[in-house]
């Protein structure tokens, strides 16, 4: 395999890593969504309630590591992507909490559009940095 | 002022002519797979019934997506890029899955699993897009 001048593994894994969890979040999101009903009222709504927030808290914090890991890679593109990943995530997280308090659906949305935003740059990373 | 406007267009176009024009698929597949999305949450979040302007916008959104990664899989494959080219494979995989899911959805199976196809179809596809993106950018 030749040797590739873009290739940066922190960021590589880094980057796999956090696509890997938005997906995860966002196919518990939607499950949640279609099976849940707010207020919670059976045990197995928490469960799948519980999966999508685990998900969500390991992509925070992998969003946090990729923008490091970018901002250490010293490579402009990949610092952009890093840091639109955890703004966005940032912004879905606190739109969900702030849903999860008020069970106003326009946070939910809020939530919805800003991990897509979000997962187009971290795929973006992976993509760059290989 | 246009002499910019035109180094602009000119640094724009020649990105995203790389690769056979595989950029610039990718940009209006994901420009088409943000509409499907916009209108297809705004129907689920919001609980509005499958008539009149959201879910015309998600259905022709939804067929364009189709369409267009049809497209990248031309264009990736005239490229000559063997990664482009098994990507592109696995977004028309992910969105005719998509897109079958919300037929039976639509059709009458209106069941939770068959949204959930949807759903995954669509984040797979939006993944596997965006890497194409990003990938054929690459000098």
């Amino acid at each position: 395999m030749t040797e590739s001048l873009s290739r940066n593994r922190p960021v590589l894994v880094a980057s796999s890593v956090e696509t890997l969890l938005l997906i995860g979040a966002f196919i518990a999101g939607t499950s949640t969504l279609l099976n849940d009903q707010f207020p919670l009222t059976q045990t197995w709504m928490g469960a799948l309630l519980s999966s999508h927030l685990s998900l969500a808290i390991l992509s925070g914090l992998g969003a946090v590591l990729l923008f490091a890991l970018t901002y250490l890679s010293e490579r402009r593109d990949l610092f952009y992507l890093g840091l639109a990943t955890v703004l966005a995530v940032g912004i879905a997280a606190a739109g969900g909490l702030a849903f999860y308090s008020t069970y106003n659906y326009d946070f939910s949305y809020l939530m919805a559009l800003s991990f897509v935003v979000a997962i187009i740059p971290a795929s973006g990373c992976l993509a760059l940095s290989i | 002022m246009s002499r910019s406007v035109l180094d602009m267009y000119e640094r724009v176009n020649s990105m995203m002519s790389r690769n056979d024009y595989t950029p610039g698929i990718a940009t209006l597949e994901l420009a088409s797979l943000l509409f499907t999305y916009i209108a297809g949450m705004g129907i689920a979040v919001y609980k509005l019934p499958l008539l009149g302007i959201p879910i015309t916008i998600h259905i022709y959104a939804a067929a364009a997506d189709v369409v267009l990664a049809i497209f990248l899989y031309g264009s990736s494959t005239r490229s000559g890029n063997n990664v482009l080219r098994i990507v592109s494979i696995l977004d028309i995989v992910s969105v005719l899955g998509a897109a079958f899911s919300g037929l039976f959805y639509f059709g009458g199976f209106v069941v939770p699993i068959y949204a959930l196809g949807m759903g995954t179809g669509f984040v797979l596809g939006i993944a596997f897009t965006s890497f194409l993106l990003f990938y054929s950018i690459r000098k």
